[in-house]
């Protein structure tokens, strides 16, 4: 079991995103190997590192991908994904995960973004409120908030990494238990108490010059991913499962 | 008692023959394809006036219109599929033709003991096209019916939303037919209108509907004929049936402004029709699910049609003329829409004005098309797998 991260995406100026303490500590509570891809100066995307990252780690059992404004807070937090990665059928574990995506209507109607919206969100994370609701044991869940993915390493080995998903940010994480679901895998969370800073990486100047330098917009970047979803994922979506 | 998903569970369609040109034709012949390369079942169907084809991959049986909804053929079609198992007898039909099926209480004899044995479940894709006496309630005797099977399936989400509060224990949801989008797209408008002798300016209004009480013709020839000059292309079974179409173009004026084609055409051919118009419009007291409205959005052309029943839906709000009143007719107490030709010459006058002011470049041209995209057969038939699918797993 190994925990990764990547650098949030600024390829001119070092930013507090480039702070990987919050990462460090955790990996330390735990002494867990780590390994670190750093998108700076050459920025290549989030996923796109997340997949570098897996070259380099594709052998072990488990990797977890971490943002790196996430601070964990609860020193148990390993053994309780590596309790839920022991079940033979559970493909995708995290710290936050929706009990449905997708409206009912989904496919039954035209297109709209909010059709593939994620519902009845469980977490412990502070301000759990604001997010959903509260669960410090573990459950079942459709789909997981990508702050925190620690994805069985025979699954990603089964998909060839992230190379399966053309975009750099929006979306890999529901799509990776997207994945998941299409073959055969449970998705859990569990419900280590942690701290999601919420970087916002997304909706800041530095990430919207990196995607004018590419010749992308922010629209671009937030509607091209759900459309591609909403196509790709038609014998999966809309999904939702039972509490259990 | 649950089904045996170890082998091809036996599925008999029930309905009218895949082979008809009818809308409930269509869907059925359509389904029965698609479940067909499910491996999960083993099809027949069982096919109101079905001739049947070679290439049909099921096991088709038919009987004569005079056989009215097949109750004395249905207990053998089912034991020659069957074998002795238990399945799903599927039936895609309005509500009203099945309260025998559904609850067969007092016919007596051996077709009461058949559908009382248990030996299938019942599955159903209703195109109710009407509300009942309450106002946004199922007719109870369409509710009743409903009530009496394991899986309901509406193709309409209004249609759902009258359904469901009705039918608490019942299996329900709602899924949409699927279109052929490959043939019907947007293609050029000249070339047919040309061969029928039409300038790019004329105004050329389709519609598409048959010869039966439940559509407006009068209200349709009434507003095509206060539009100034327009030409009504109508594609009808029969010119003479409900309705007398001559007698009403005649008395509304229309007699000289009137193409009709009252035989079968290919889906290109109706294809190539709707493109030609500037509009299509359908008028009627409801409908349960309308080719003719989603075909010729998909061909790019807008439809003027009436706001209540389930083709609204696939509409903008622009393209609806609301009701005058509401009445309720037939022996099965459904609410029926009124219009008014007035109101629906008002939508027609615009939408072919928007339609020129397009052609002419002063405004944005819509894309109609993009209101049915998700009806694209191919891609809505993987809901469809899912919802058959989800009858196995319950």
């Amino acid at each position: 079991m190994i925990a990764l991260t990547a650098t949030a995406m600024n390829a001119t100026t070092p930013t507090p995103d480039h702070d990987v303490g919050y990462f460090l500590k955790a990996v330390e509570m735990v002494g867990l190997d780590s390994d670190i891809w750093q998108n700076y100066p050459n920025n290549l995307g989030m996923v796109p590192a997340f997949h570098k990252l897996w070259e380099s780690h594709q052998d072990e059992d488990a990797l977890i991908y971490m943002h790196t404004d996430l601070e964990i807070l609860d020193d148990n937090w390993a053994e309780r994904l590596a309790f839920e990665l022991m079940e033979p059928d559970v493909g995708v574990v995290g710290f936050g995960g929706a009990m449905s995506m997708g409206h009912p209507d989904l496919y039954k109607r035209p297109y709209r973004l909010e059709q593939l919206a994620r519902d009845d969100y469980w977490s412990n994370q502070v301000g759990w409120e604001t997010h959903g609701r509260q669960e410090t044991g573990e459950r079942d869940v459709a789909v997981l908030d990508g702050f925190l993915l620690a994805v069985k390493g025979s699954l990603l080995k089964r998909l060839g990494g992230w190379a399966w998903f053309p975009f750099g940010f929006h979306c890999y994480d529901t799509s990776l238990c997207l994945m998941a679901h299409r073959l055969g895998y449970r998705v859990r969370m569990v419900g280590v108490r942690c701290d999601h800073h919420g970087g916002g990486t997304s909706t800041k100047a530095e990430y919207v010059e990196w995607l004018r330098d590419r010749g992308r917009t922010v629209e671009q970047d937030h509607w091209e991913p759900h459309i591609w979803q909403a196509r790709e994922f038609r014998d999966i979506l809309p999904i939702r499962v039972k509490p259990c | 008692m649950k089904l045996d998903t170890t082998r091809p569970i036996p599925l008999l369609i029930l309905g009218d023959g895949p082979d008809l040109h009818t809308g409930l034709g269509r869907i059925g012949h359509d389904l029965a394809w698609l479940l067909s390369s499910m491996p999960e079942f083993r099809v027949g169907y069982l096919g109101r006036q079905s001739m049947g084809r070679a290439k049909y991959p099921w096991a088709n049986y038919s009987y004569p219109e005079s056989g009215q909804w097949g109750e004395h053929y249905l207990e053998t079609a089912w034991e020659d599929l069957s074998q002795g198992r238990r399945g799903v007898i599927f039936t895609i039909w309005d509500a009203h033709r099945l309260l025998w099926f559904a609850d067969p209480q007092g016919i007596g004899g051996w077709l009461e003991k058949f559908l009382r044995s248990g030996k299938f479940e019942r599955w159903g894709y209703f195109m109710q096209d009407g509300d009942g006496v309450k106002s946004g309630c199922l007719p109870v005797e369409a509710a009743h019916i409903m009530s009496q099977y394991q899986r309901v399936l509406l193709a309409s989400k209004w249609a759902w939303e009258i359904t469901r509060g009705e039918l608490e224990t019942v299996g329900i949801d709602w899924l949409p037919h699927g279109i052929n989008r490959s043939t019907f797209k947007p293609l050029d408008r000249l070339p047919l209108r040309s061969a029928w002798n039409l300038k790019d300016d004329d105004t050329l209004i389709g519609c598409v509907m048959s010869n039966q009480e439940r559509k407006s013709w009068p209200v349709v020839m009434e507003a095509v004929s206060m539009l100034d000059s327009a030409y009504l292309w109508v594609h009808t079974d029969r010119m003479f049936g409900s309705w007398n179409l001559w007698a009403l173009a005649k008395e509304y004026g229309l007699e000289d402004r009137l193409i009709v084609e009252d035989r079968a055409l290919t889906d290109k051919e109706l294809a190539l029709r709707y493109c030609a118009c500037d509009c299509t419009v359908l008028i009627s007291g409801g409908e349960g699910f309308c080719y003719p409205v989603a075909e010729s959005l998909s061909c790019g052309t807008p439809v003027v049609t009436g706001s209540y029943g389930a083709q609204a839906e696939l509409c903008p709000s622009h393209l609806l003329a609301n009701p005058v009143a509401f009445e309720i007719r037939t022996n099965h107490n459904l609410r029926r829409a009124v219009y008014t030709g007035e109101k629906v010459a008002a939508r027609l006058r615009w939408v072919v004005e928007e339609q020129r002011k397009a052609r002419r470049g002063e405004v944005e041209p819509l894309d109609y098309s993009c209101y049915v995209e998700h009806l694209d057969w191919p891609l809505l038939s993987v809901q469809w797998k899912k919802w058959a699918r989800g009858g196995l797993q319950a």
